[in-house]
């Protein structure tokens, strides 16, 4: 037995019970060695030890503030009863968001109803816990949950001096056996006359976080490996791009709603880029004019945006390869990358997303090809009855989407969109080669294999959450 | 996507159930949202049009379903124009055109006439751009009296839809709801108006009469169609193929300029498919028989001639620009689900990008020193790129956005992302260490930079220099074992004296250092934080 251990055992044998701040006393020795000499005791059954701790909630200034006025989630529903609100740049995001998820509004086309839950909402089951905590009363436990979670109350955990008192193992105070086995032992060969203790090992001994790839970085690039695995090339393109290479050259016409300012970002510092590919803007020009019988403004394809699509990388890469395609083989190619549309922020949407697209040019190409690459994708990825129809987009005829059953929202979600590019584009590309693309954004997926209540989850990046978070599943 | 909501009741008489309906709208390639006993409403894709109207609707389950076949000639005008619009001479270029219809005998009765309405409105949502490029106004033909003249007037007044006594123009455009959402349209000096005597009628492109409303009780119509050519054809001919399903008599109008022309102009489009064309593109053999059999159901008059199939593109289609929209509509007709899927010829082999490839390296090493990932935003604010890292903003230097509604700039250094996630990280045990891989945004003389970089940061009592140093180099050295060098740096971000500017084989890769305490306030972070930041591609090329 190791010196402190008998120390501490000989001080409970004399009062059989006693705080560890006693024993520190009794004993002389410092708390930390008190505390292995307990815990070492304690493990051989020889001591017990008796923890309390206690919880306290505090609230931060933030709930303070909420509770002397009102939660924005409640200054919404408020105004939403009170006249027509729409959703608009100056609507407060937090209180959309935990109005939309109390049930007590909904969003139809922009405009904020209030719903029968909160047309009757009378007393807000939030502030009431709030309110019973600055009292220094019970709170319903979900609902302090919910408080922490959003950063209105902080929770403190204190523990009160641990009791230790004799156990039933009867140790005699000289009894040997040694706790941890040192250099010494082993080198100088003492540990053969040594007893090592046994500890008891369903002891909680605490948990060390590994470093890890971020959730998002992970689910890309398992989305990677199964192109690479399906023998693409990876590519990649700017996410500042004129209008040209992400509207235009895609066939979509210049007066297209997508290009409003609503959808699109659109910068001011650079206003505009100059479209390099002289040779490639005229084709297309031409094209949108034989096409949509309307004028095609040359100064509109300057305008300089964040793409909205990874499509602009697909359309680069057709032109760039399209004096390259061999007969003999297709060319395979993807890409994934940041996209960027101008939506307000909240649970569902964010600003900025993630995309995947893919092409293959070359001879012979056919719809029954594109057909067999996606389902061999959706397979590699978990989604074997994803399903096929037909759909349109200005890049490609015949066009298609891929569908599946999403059993949490219990309903089909859309999830990429695909087809055989138009030769109005192709062909201002320079190929006569055929052309299959396709997009799919990869938040969509991402929601199937990590546990998050809104996609903006992904980026508060606090460790806790970072270490905590749960394996992605498919 | 535009949604629109039709008749279930309605859409009944194809002949088919409910659920043939719902199968067939999805086949057809639009998305059902939700039904109802009474209606269905259809994410509808902005190409088919024609399908936002009932009557269209009716029109395309039917062939869909072989319960009617396109026949030639079935969409023909009365030869015998009922009307004449003359234009006047104070109609000046910019202002819009115009086209007519007049319609005779249908049947408005039920629900009909809110349904044509309904379909015209969105139609002068959707393809005429919010009425930028073309509008639509429906007239009872029987209270438009005396000529009708299409002319530009600095004053007037009209009985606005739905009021009962005259406004004047100018109060029309200003305080009703359709002059508010389309009043930009006009140049407010000269107002386009449609009179019929002296009666004005519509107020183009805004809205029309309560002279000359439409009812479920209206038998005979005259419609207008102004914006600009072609849409304005293209849309009066989805309007009459419309009527003349309906089982109305529809007439033309003469519009008359210098001269009289007659509109709108129905002839039919032909274009030219031959077999391989569909072969080629969907991957099916397939016979001629078959291919105009299949372009039947989707409303194509088809005929042989010589080795090719002419394909006569019905008028109510707007969107048919070459054979491939046919070759997509015989692959509805023959079922996406029927086409075999067949592998791609050829043996590829996968290949990462060269620069994807060294930063999954650098994180590998990065994970293996104790790092763990964190990914921030793209699109930030002043206040938090530059503000808090004591900073300068220079909007000349940052890419920055139009018209946003959740940020203003693109980031230029990792550092704040970093430097966020770490203070976010206030409750969580210390030593911390994080790091991050991304993309990076400046603009130099007009012309963008998008740059990799990496960043990585330790905190805790012990993020000093010489620990980020000491990992630094441990990040580097297996990288094929490169001269490393530092040489003092300057930057308001990290303390005076205990920064480095990192060169690798001689040339800058990037900085290290201890972050300014006074930044470390700004971000609420308690601990000491040192910080590596190097750029991707200069790394590569240094290596």
């Amino acid at each position: 037995m190791h010196e402190y251990e008998s120390a501490v055992l000989k001080a409970l044998k004399e009062s059989q019970r006693m705080s560890v701040t006693e024993l520190e006393k009794k004993t002389g020795l410092s708390r930390d060695k008190v505390m292995w000499a307990v815990e070492n005791l304690s493990s051989s059954g020889a001591a017990k030890v008796e923890r309390s701790e206690s919880i306290s909630y505090t609230l931060t200034k933030e709930a303070q503030g909420y509770l002397e006025g009102e939660f924005p989630e409640e200054s919404l529903l408020k105004s939403a009863i009170s006249g027509k609100q729409t959703v608009n740049k100056n609507t407060d995001k937090i209180g959309l968001m935990w109005a939309k998820k109390n049930n007590w509004i909904t969003i139809s086309e922009g405009v904020i109803k209030p719903t029968a839950d909160g047309r009757s909402m009378r007393s807000y089951e939030l502030r009431n816990a709030l309110k019973s905590i600055s009292e220094g009363k019970h709170a319903d436990n979900v609902m302090i949950n919910l408080a922490i979670k959003r950063g209105l109350a902080t929770e403190e955990i204190s523990h009160s001096d641990p009791i230790v008192s004799l156990g039933k193992a009867d140790l005699s105070i000289e009894a040997s056996g040694a706790g941890a086995l040192t250099r010494e032992m082993i080198t100088t060969g003492r540990w053969k006359h040594t007893k090592l203790r046994p500890y008891d090992v369903t002891v909680d001994s605490g948990r060390t976080f590994p470093a890890r790839r971020h959730p998002m970085r992970e689910f890309i690039n398992r989305i990677r490996d199964v192109w690479l695995r399906m023998g693409f090339i990876e590519v990649s393109g700017p996410m500042i791009e004129p209008a040209f290479w992400n509207f235009d050259a895609l066939f979509v016409p210049q007066d297209h709603p997508a290009r409003d300012m609503q959808d699109t970002f659109f910068l001011s510092n650079p206003k505009e880029m100059d479209v390099e590919d002289v040779e490639a803007l005229n084709s297309i020009k031409s094209s949108h004019e034989k096409g949509w019988s309307d004028q095609f403004n040359t100064e509109i394809s300057k305008h300089a945006l964040l793409r909205t699509h990874t499509t602009s990388v697909s359309v680069r890469n057709v032109r760039k390869f399209a004096k390259m395609v061999t007969a003999s083989e297709p060319v395979k190619l993807f890409s994934i990358g940041k996209v960027f549309r101008n939506e307000a922020i909240d649970y569902k949407h964010l600003a900025e997303l993630h995309m995947v697209d893919g092409i293959m040019i070359g001879d012979g190409l056919t719809l029954s090809n594109l057909i067999y690459t996606l389902k061999e994708f959706m397979d590699q990825i978990g989604l074997p009855k994803a399903r096929l129809k037909p759909s349109y987009f200005p890049f490609v005829e015949p066009g298609l989407e891929i569908h599946y059953f999403n059993e949490d929202l219990g309903s089909e979600v859309e999830l990429a969109g695909a087809g055989v590019m138009r030769h109005e584009i192709t062909k201002a590309m320079g190929t006569d080669k055929a052309v299959l693309a396709w997009g799919m954004g990869i938040e969509r997926l991402i929601m199937r294999s990590i546990k998050i209540d809104s996609l903006s989850d992904l980026y508060h990046n606090d460790i806790g959450w970072l270490n905590n978070r749960e394996e992605l599943k498919v | 996507m535009p949604t629109i909501t039709l008749s279930m009741t309605r859409l009944k008489e194809s002949g088919a159930t409910e659920d043939e309906i719902k199968s067939m709208i999805d086949r057809i390639g639009m998305s059902v949202e939700s039904t109802d006993k009474e209606s269905i409403t259809i994410e509808f894709t902005p190409n088919r049009m024609d399908l936002m109207d009932t009557t269209g609707m009716i029109r395309a389950l039917k062939l869909f379903s072989g319960k009617r076949r396109p026949k030639d000639k079935e969409y023909t005008l009365k030869q015998d124009p009922a009307l004449r619009i003359n234009v006047d001479r104070t109609i000046s270029k910019t202002m819009p055109q115009i086209s007519g219809i007049v319609v005779r005998n249908i049947d408005l009765s039920g629900s009909k006439a809110d349904d044509l309405i309904a379909f015209t409105e969105k139609l002068s949502a959707t393809f005429g751009r919010k009425r930028r490029k073309m509008s639509v106004g429906l007239h009872d033909l029987d209270m438009v009296k005396g000529e009708v003249t299409y002319a530009a007037e600095t004053h007037g007044s009209m009985v606005p839809l739905g009021a009962t006594s005259s406004q004047d123009y100018t109060t029309i455009v200003n305080t009703h709801e359709k002059g508010i959402e389309f009043g930009a349209l006009l140049d407010k000096k000269r107002y386009p108006v449609l009179k019929a005597g002296e009666t004005t009628i519509a107020l183009i492109p805004i809205l029309n009469s309560d002279t000359t409303k439409v009812t479920s009780r209206t038998r005979n119509l005259f419609i207008d169609i102004t914006g600009t050519y072609p849409a304005i054809n293209q849309a009066a001919r989805m309007i009459a193929c419309s009527m003349i399903d309906a089982g109305a008599d529809v007439y033309p109008c003469i519009v008359s300029k210098r001269k009289d022309q007659p509109t709108p102009d129905m002839s039919v489009r032909i274009i030219n498919l031959r077999r391989s064309d569909v072969e080629r593109t969907l991957g099916i053999e397939i016979d001629d028989e078959r291919i105009m059999a299949l372009a039947g159901r989707m409303g194509y008059v088809t005929a042989k001639y010589g080795r090719s199939i002419m394909v006569m593109i019905p008028q109510y289609r707007a969107d048919v620009i070459s054979s491939q929209d046919i070759v997509e509509d015989i692959a509805i007709s023959y079922g996406y689900e029927n086409i075999k899927p067949q592998p791609v010829f050829g043996n590829s082999i996968g290949k990462q990008e060269e620069i994807n490839e060294f930063v999954e390296k650098l994180s590998l090493l990065l994970i293996g020193m104790g790092f763990t990932e964190s990914m921030g935003m793209y699109i930030t604010t002043e206040k938090d790129e530059f503000e808090s890292m004591g900073e300068n903003f220079d909007e000349k230097k940052s890419v920055v956005l139009a018209n946003s509604k959740s940020g203003s700039i693109l980031r230029s250094s990792l550092m704040p992302s970093v430097l966020a996630t770490i203070s976010a990280s206030a409750h969580d045990p210390m030593p911390q260490n994080i790091f991050e891989a991304g993309h990076v945004f400046s603009v130099r003389d007009t012309k963008v930079y998008e740059i990799m970089m990496a960043c990585f940061a330790s905190c805790g009592p012990k993020a000093d220099f010489a620990s980020i140093k000491s990992h630094l180099v441990g990040l580097l050295k297996p990288l094929g074992n490169p001269d490393i060098s530092f040489k003092d740096s300057s930057s308001e971000r990290m303390i005076k004296g205990r920064q480095a500017k990192v060169y690798v084989n001689n040339k800058e890769i990037g900085v290290i250092g201890e972050v300014n305490p006074m930044v470390l306030n700004n971000f609420k972070i308690e601990e000491p934080v040192s910080i590596a930041e190097i750029n991707i591609g200069s790394l590569m090329a240094a290596l």
